[in-house]
């Protein structure tokens, strides 16, 4: 596909190479991750690898895959699951190499995140946000990169010395954690860094439905954020993003959202696409329906511009840019000839495959397999349960009413006075039951349900790193074939040696990038599904941790509630 | 027994007894007495709140009235109901109960009797017949399916004991022979027996010579009747306000127990999440979360379902009174209206004489018979009227203070109930909530 005339800075630097140092201010700490990455490279590989102790620590406080982009000394942050993290606030390491990469400014990012409204722990995460800060990858740059960093973490996030001396925590903790790993090794000092991109406040608005009958279909807006306020922030380079990146936003319908997910799936093996909302086939109209696919298909775009590799593809830059209607209907993929695959992302190269990574993969995958049925009984009970709450808070109320039908027959009225207090009380408890559902319950349920997609993104991963591993199969598969031709035809003498022996070394040649690759994706899956393990322990424990609060709110007030009925009805009895 | 009863007459013809409503403490003590020892609910709070309520009326109502109330009688005998047995098969199948009947004074005489809930309907309907303008204490409902449950039978169990009681101490209603021979006769299946005494009775219903005599001792006033119609209104109006709190108690216990359900449910499924668990602390949460969980929904559903259930009898019974009540004021509105006719009638008798007077007729002497036998009817009529109203107009102020505090008493149970259930649900829920915030990732 090619690129627009237009074509945003971003797509610029895109072309670029990682390690560039493209504004001033970051330039410290790109020569300081530069510096890492050249002497990392006699060490050990480019590429980074997450341990997950590491991502421990990070993880819990920003519930994010961690990628680390060893060049650029950037930590990204992949939420394939939680929406909250949509409006996480990038580090300065973000805005070293890939600051430059991003379309808005990370302070604007910061406004817009804080103008997002979907998730009360939103918040929170903001303020977990500002203690993230990236760790320098070798000691030399530690403390430049760091005090870098929490510069421009205050900057960003203006929390001032909040976020410092959270960072210096973070810091602190990564270093307990892995005493035994040398500086020089890149995981452990990871932190969580927001992709630049991720400072792009993807909104997905105003649907409007057009066409009619069979061709009827709804067309959301989408626009990328970037506010006026952020030039207050002072930063150089936010403005010099500002200025590059106008994205105006683009009307976007379903099928278009579709062609973005299953490409960026076909282009990125081993990588976990953020789960889209489902298909559907009638009722597609109601208001409610409309509401509810908008929001997730807006949470789908920010976990998208969140995650460090599949942010930086062309088609997300072109979906969220290009002014084309039906974008759906390009074509992305090239063909390939038999055997082999189109090449990697760059950003493949800073992972390397560990030992233990097949089996860690196979592992975890049973314990996914399972959670998805049990999550399923999970959301089909707690529907049980809503809808019986809901007509149980119904009779309770009426129950009231009726009893205060008696008020009629009553002659005393102290009598009649508590008849009315007890419905009173009642309708109260109706009404609290039915806010605790607003509250507890149905954010509950769509934790289970965000839950249950991201089972499935994870099965599909799964079976692009398969895809991957039979066609490696097949293609080390001619290999061996092409041998046996050449080296029959070697010795029959055949005419065309050269041209077998052509069709051999291609083979050999295929068979060994297929195998890298696939080596590649393996590391990166196995990293993928270190960092949602961690991310989903602490994702179940908070968000069973809100049901239970809500339901626990609620008993307590049924609880006051009868007991001010007793005090009235007692009050009467002493009367009589 | 047959002395005693005797005693009792003498002693009705000959002390003085009024229609006022003093001294119906006495029989409000034994309703609350009753209650209490067969309500098993009741706290310790309300036994004593309502002991100290009675013994202050009873001073207060003792002050007032030196005369003995209609219907508080001090009774001598002891009456037990025991030993449910389950008898028959089938079709067939009853519960029968011992009726254990004591002379306080001479402890040796003792009646045993086995009576079934038929018998009890026996001596009820006949009580209805015989004492127009008394409201029958209620008797437990019938029932046609699941009648054999331990539970069921023992709340019966009790409330027989009330019914027998509470007739056992109301003035008019104790010298039934009836009462008596429930009590006394030692024969299965009273409620077969032919009584003539019955038939003679329908025949000619004014003529209930017992109770005559003992109606006979209540003063009738004209306040009465104004106090029955105002009174009779409000039992009317409740009766459909107490059928629809049934209805929605019903329907809100058959929710409660779908919701005991799904939360014992859920806790489940959540406790399977462990299956993909690895950390031993997520696992213990997630035990810990479906236990307490499942400990909830065994409180909505057990423990606090027999309080519904106890709820929902009182209100029955509540809803059973009020339709006696009205039945009883149908019987008395029935005698009254025929007291009306022999008025007219009478008049109308006495407008033959005077016509035949006038024309000189032979018939004057016969006619003249006729008026005198009318005259006699209304003026027996009017005593049955007024005494029977009398009656009832007591029944109504005992009834309605009654129902004051009986009312009272099933909601502040009710609601001490559900405050129960709340508690332990919030410290459930507070138990779990500490348990997940434990967890160290």
């Amino acid at each position: 596909m090619t690129h627009q005339p237009d074509q945003n800075f971003l797509d610029m630097v895109l072309n670029h190479d990682d390690s560039d140092a493209s504004e001033s201010e970051t330039s410290s700490s790109n020569s300081g991750s530069n510096s890492n990455s050249d002497s990392n490279n006699d060490g050990t590989s480019n590429s980074e690898e997450i341990v997950q102790s590491n991502i421990t620590t990070v993880d819990v406080e920003q519930e994010k895959t961690v990628v680390i982009d060893h060049q650029t000394n950037q930590i990204s942050t992949k939420k394939p699951k939680d929406p909250q993290n949509s409006d996480k606030k990038s580090t300065s390491e973000n805005e070293s190499s890939e600051s430059s990469e991003s379309k808005t400014d990370s302070s604007s990012e910061e406004n817009v995140n804080q103008k997002n409204t979907n998730k009360e722990e939103k918040k929170e995460n903001e303020n977990k946000k500002e203690k993230v800060v990236e760790i320098p990858l070798s000691d030399n740059s530690k403390t430049s990169e760091s005090s870098n960093n929490e510069n421009k973490n205050e900057k960003e996030s203006g929390s001032g010395s909040g976020s410092e001396s959270e960072s210096e925590k973070e810091k602190e903790k990564e270093k307990e954690k892995n005493p035994k790993k040398k500086p020089q090794e890149t995981l452990e000092s990871i932190t969580l860094i927001e992709n630049n991109k991720s400072e792009l406040k993807i909104s997905v608005g105003s649907p409007e439905t057009i066409g009619s009958g069979m061709k009827k279909h709804t067309v959301y807006q989408v626009t990328t954020g970037g506010n006026d306020n952020q030039e207050e922030k002072g930063n150089k380079k936010e403005k010099k993003k500002k200025k590059k990146s106008k994205g105006k936003g683009v009307k976007r319908r379903y099928k278009d959202f579709l062609w973005l997910k299953n490409n960026l799936i076909l282009k990125y093996p081993g990588v976990v696409v953020p789960a889209m909302p489902g298909k559907k086939m009638t009722s597609k109209f109601s208001n409610e329906f409309i509401e509810m696919r908008r929001s997730k298909l807006e949470m789908f775009l920010n976990r998208i511009s969140l995650h460090p590799i599949l942010s930086q593809a062309q088609i997300f830059t072109d979906f969220l840019e290009k002014n084309v209607t039906n974008i759906y209907n390009t074509k992305v993929i090239k063909k390939v000839p038999k055997d082999t695959v189109p090449p990697l992302n760059e950003k493949y190269e800073l992972f390397k495959e560990k030992e233990g990574d097949q089996d860690y993969i196979k592992e975890t995958m049973k314990r996914w397999e399972t959670l998805g049925p049990i999550l399923k009984e999970i959301q089909t009970e707690s529907l049980k349960f809503r809808q019986t709450k809901e007509l149980y808070a119904n009779a309770l109320g009426t129950f009231g009413e009726k009893i205060d039908l008696l008020r009629a027959v009553e002659t005393k009225i102290q009598f009649q006075d508590a008849y009315t207090f007890f419905a009173k009380k009642l309708a109260d408890i109706e009404k609290m039951s039915n806010e605790e559902l607003k509250t507890g319950q149905i954010p509950f349920e769509e934790s289970i349900d965000d839950y249950i997609s991201l089972c499935n993104s994870v099965k599909t991963t799964e079976t692009t790193v398969n895809k991957a591993n039979s066609t490696l199969k097949s293609g080390q598969n001619r290999e061996s074939k092409t041998k046996i031709k050449y080296e029959k035809a070697k010795t029959t003498g055949n005419k065309k040696l050269k041209q077998i022996k052509k069709e051999y070394d291609t083979s050999v040649e295929n068979a060994k990038t297929l195998q890298q690759q696939y080596s590649k994706i393996v590391a990166v899956f196995a990293n993928e599904l270190r960092i949602l393990q961690q991310r989903k322990e602490r994702d179940i424990q908070q968000f069973l941790l809100k049901f239970s609060k809500a339901q626990l709110t609620l008993s307590k007030q049924i609880q006051q509630a009868w007991g001010e009925i007793i005090e009235t009805i007692k009050s009467i009895d002493e009367e009589l | 027994m047959t002395e005693q009863s005797n005693k009792n007459e003498n002693s009705e013809t000959t002390s003085e007894s009024s229609s006022s409503s003093g001294s119906d403490s006495e029989e409000t003590t034994k309703f609350e007495e009753v209650s209490v020892i067969s309500e098993q609910k009741t706290t310790n709070t309300t036994i004593m709140k309502s002991e100290k309520n009675i013994n202050q009326k009873k001073e207060k109502e003792k002050e007032k009235e030196k005369e003995p109330n209609l219907n508080t009688f001090q009774s001598n005998l002891q009456i037990s109901v025991s030993k449910p047995i389950s008898r028959g098969s089938g079709r067939n199948k009853f519960t029968s109960y011992q009726i254990k009947t004591k002379l306080k004074d001479d402890k040796e005489k003792e009646f045993v009797v086995t009576r079934r809930y038929k018998d009890f309907l026996w001596l009820h309907n006949n009580l209805y017949e015989d004492f127009p303008g008394v409201v029958i204490p209620i008797l437990p409902g019938k029932k046609l399916i699941s009648k054999f449950k331990e539970r069921f039978v023992e709340s019966r169990r009790a409330k027989f004991e009330i019914f027998l009681n509470r007739i056992k101490v109301h003035k008019l209603l104790h010298s039934s022979p009836y009462f008596k021979q429930f009590l006394e006769k030692d024969v299965f299946n009273i409620f077969k027996s032919q009584d003539n005494k019955k038939k003679k009775n329908k025949k000619s219903n004014q003529d209930n010579i017992i109770l005559n005599e003992a109606y006979k001792n209540i003063n009738f006033q004209p306040s009465d009747l104004e106090y029955i119609q105002n009174v009779i209104k409000r039992w009317e109006t409740i009766i459909p306000f107490l059928k629809e709190i049934l209805n929605e108690s019903n329907r809100f216990r058959n929710e409660k127990e779908i919701i005991g359900n799904c939360i014992t449910r859920l806790g489940g499924t959540i406790q399977k999440l462990k299956k993909s668990e690895k950390d031993n602390q997520f696992r213990d949460m997630e035990n810990l979360f479906s236990k307490k969980i499942a400990k909830i929904g065994d409180l909505v559903i057990g423990d606090f379902e027999t309080d519904h259930l106890e709820f929902n009898d009182s209100i029955q019974d509540h809803l059973n009174l009020s339709i006696a009540v009205i039945n009883s004021e149908k019987t008395r509105k029935s005698v009254e209206s025929k007291y009306k006719i022999a008025t007219e009638y009478e008049k109308y008798t006495k407008g033959k004489v005077d016509k035949a007077k006038k024309l000189k007729s032979k018939s004057v002497v016969a006619f003249e018979k006729e008026y005198k036998k009318a005259t006699k009817r209304r003026k027996d009529l009017k005593n049955k009227t007024e005494q029977i109203s009398a009656v009832f107009a007591n029944e109504l102020k005992v009834l309605q203070r009654n129902q004051e505090r009986g009312i009272s008493n099933t909601f502040l149970l009710f609601s001490q109930a559900q405050f129960t259930l709340a508690k332990r649900s919030t410290k459930c829920w507070d138990e779990i909530v500490t348990k997940i915030e434990e967890i160290k990732i």
